[in-house]
């Protein structure tokens, strides 16, 4: 039997701006992720991650194409059936927390609970499970105000799975953490689909955390494709020093015999005007 | 999203503070002018009242005293008298007259006394003698104080001195006040020897005043004759008909203004909790939940404002009567009760300009850093 995917994309096109300033952020793109996957959507800067998780979480309406959640289709969807999706199938994560600081840690964690059935009360007892799962009980009088950022994106976690949601999409959620703290997320979130049978896919700049997860999706100029089975050759932009993927790298120059391999066309560029610079710069930096 | 109104709002501080000061001082305007105004009006009816007959009877045509004028002929005061039901009656000279005192003019209610004045002379004397003889006038109290008068000195009503004999208690007003003046002096003034302005008419025990209005109607031609209830009512009706216009005026100058600051506050709120609101709606509120939440709050503001002010009013207004009795306010429940409900209103309206932009909090800002 073929296992039904839990998120499902068609040909999904997001377009912003129009004629020659029309720029395509996430282009054709078709993916499926399946029950209790961790998936991760890596890829530069500007490749359109955010957009993609926009939509998938039905925050943003797509230009074209089809999503299904669960085999409805929320794409075709209207504003008046989008809010109950989110607050019943998805749970969110962000890179700087979005918790409320008028509200206590517990009042944070119930409040995509006052959405649903069971409310506030009946989801008290999850969230008293939650709070002892992320060692947050002794806090959850607390106002995010005194929390630390691993105790922060701990409470954004509880709040994401209080309505025990089908998926949850995670944006940075290491972002803003120390590598212990990142890593300390990583591995909750990483527990959550073992022990929930949640599927998360998480947006992530942090190659650290590749090793947890399932699945990695590479998106670039809008477009994906699946890297799990790709093999990484990590060298830095002799420009910005980021840590670029040789192999999967489509701004590339070659100069004086060697290969450089950039994160940008800007990058590029500037390596073109003065390549020298560059290269004693890299070199000394060895 | 209740909760999270009441807490964001609650967690604004002095600034929540300042608001509900702002609310309070601009309901507590209208208050203030729906108070002097009720307390004017009772003041202008406060003759009647003391007096307390069952029965008024006047010239045809006039059917009250505030700014009135009436004139009858003395001798059909024998008449009622002789009309079966009648206990007695008593009549007074009436003018709308104005008394000069050290240079100032204050518009008065001229009482010209005849015959057994006990009835229709001062109900209450601060001091000296209640029923003035010829050249003799009794003033009030609050206005001898404020015009630095005591027994003895003289004042100018309409082309005459008067001596001061004494001092009436609770027959002041600022619209107008009570002055007692013998009914000779006044008739001299008036050039109405042998009128009277107004007979009152007690009733025998048992006798129905209704019948007796009309007994007194059937014997005399050219007389309006009225109970005394829709006699006051009357004048309490003209005088607040006079003031009607000036106190829905400050109403809404009064409402408008809380309006203003509900809604800014509202909006500085709803400006400040931009990602608050797109993170509610990120996870699943719908907009008519977080509009309801600043509804809510622009509610709590109005009602935090107009306990304020109620409760302002009820300290101030006392004191402001004992410090300065000239003012007269009297602030009823109804009044009360007929602002707060209004106040409903302001809170709904100073509402919408936030909700203008609750409708347009983007959830995908959640995602920016």
């Amino acid at each position: 039997m073929t296992e039904t995917a839990i998120i499902r994309t068609e040909n999904l096109c997001k377009h912003f701006g129009q004629g020659e300033t029309r720029v395509r952020a996430v282009d054709k793109v078709n993916l499926s992720i399946f029950s209790a996957e961790l998936v991760l959507i890596m890829g530069p800067s500007g490749s359109g991650k955010t957009t993609l998780l926009s939509m998938l979480g039905t925050l943003l309406k797509p230009s074209s194409g089809r999503i299904y959640l669960n085999n409805m289709e929320t794409s075709a969807m209207g504003e008046n059936q989008l809010p109950d999706i989110r607050a019943r199938h998805i749970g969110f994560i962000f890179q700087a927390f979005n918790l409320i600081d008028a509200l206590t840690v517990e009042e944070n964690i119930l409040l995509p609970a006052s959405l649903t059935e069971q409310g506030v009360k009946g989801a008290a007892k999850r969230c008293q499970y939650l709070l002892q799962r992320l060692d947050l009980t002794h806090r959850r009088g607390a106002r995010p105000t005194t929390l630390s950022g691993g105790e922060k994106q701990r409470v954004a976690i509880a709040r994401a799975l209080i309505n025990q949601p089908t998926v949850i999409l995670a944006d940075e959620p290491t972002g803003n953490l120390d590598s212990e703290k990142g890593q300390e997320v990583m591995m909750i979130l990483h527990d959550i689909v073992r022990d929930e049978g949640c599927t998360v896919i998480m947006v992530t700049h942090d190659n650290r955390i590749e090793d947890v997860a399932d699945r990695l999706l590479w998106l670039e100029d809008g477009k994906i494709h699946d890297r799990r089975s790709e093999v990484h050759s990590w060298v830095h932009d002799p420009v910005c020093g980021m840590r670029v993927d040789e192999w999967a790298a489509k701004i590339k120059t070659e100069h004086l015999g060697q290969h450089y391999a950039f994160c940008s066309q800007r990058c590029l560029q500037r390596f073109q005007e003065t390549p020298e610079k560059y290269i004693r710069a890299e070199q000394g930096g060895e | 999203m209740i909760r999270w109104s009441i807490k964001s709002l609650f967690s604004e501080g002095p600034g929540l503070i300042a608001s509900c000061t702002g609310v309070a001082f601009a309901f507590l305007l209208v208050l203030f002018f729906m108070a002097i105004f009720s307390g004017e009006s009772d003041r202008i009816t406060a003759y009647p009242k003391q007096v307390d007959a069952d029965i008024w009877v006047m010239q045809k045509g006039v059917a009250n005293m505030h700014m009135a004028m009436s004139q009858l002929w003395d001798w059909k005061e024998d008449r009622i008298r002789a009309i079966e039901g009648v206990a007695s009656t008593e009549s007074i000279l009436y003018l709308n007259g104005v008394m000069n005192i050290s240079g100032r003019e204050w518009f008065s209610y001229i009482v010209g006394l005849r015959g057994r004045p006990e009835h229709t002379g001062p109900a209450r004397m601060h001091s000296g003698k209640p029923v003035p003889a010829r050249g003799e006038v009794v003033i009030p109290d609050v206005l001898a104080r404020l015009s630095k008068l005591k027994i003895g000195d003289s004042i100018q009503i309409v082309d005459r001195a008067f001596r001061v004999v004494g001092l009436s208690s609770g027959t002041f007003s600022m619209a107008n006040s009570i002055v007692f003046v013998s009914y000779d002096d006044l008739a001299d003034i008036m050039s109405a020897q042998g009128s009277v302005s107004y007979i009152l008419v007690w009733a025998k025990k048992g006798v129905d005043s209704k019948a007796l209005v009309r007994a007194i109607n059937n014997r005399l031609d050219k007389v309006n004759v009225l109970e005394q209830a829709q006699f006051i009512q009357n004048d309490h009706h003209l005088a607040m008909q006079m003031g009607v216009e000036i106190i829905a005026l400050m109403t809404l100058i009064g409402s408008a203004l809380a309006l203003v600051i509900i809604a800014f506050t509202s909006y500085a709120i709803v400006s400040r909790k931009k990602r608050d609101l797109a993170i509610a709606r990120a996870v699943g509120f719908r907009s008519r939940q977080i509009y309801l939440g600043v509804l809510v709050q622009a509610l709590l503001l109005t009602i935090f404002g107009f306990i304020l002010a109620a409760l302002l009013s009820l300290l101030l207004f006392p004191l402001i009567s004992l410090l300065a009795p000239e003012i007269a306010l009297n602030l009823e429940l109804a009044a009360i009760l007929k602002l707060a409900a209004s106040t409903l209103l302001v809170a709904v309206l100073a509402a919408l300009w936030p909700a203008h932009q609750v409708a347009r909090v983007d959830p995908v800002s959640v995602f920016h850093d």
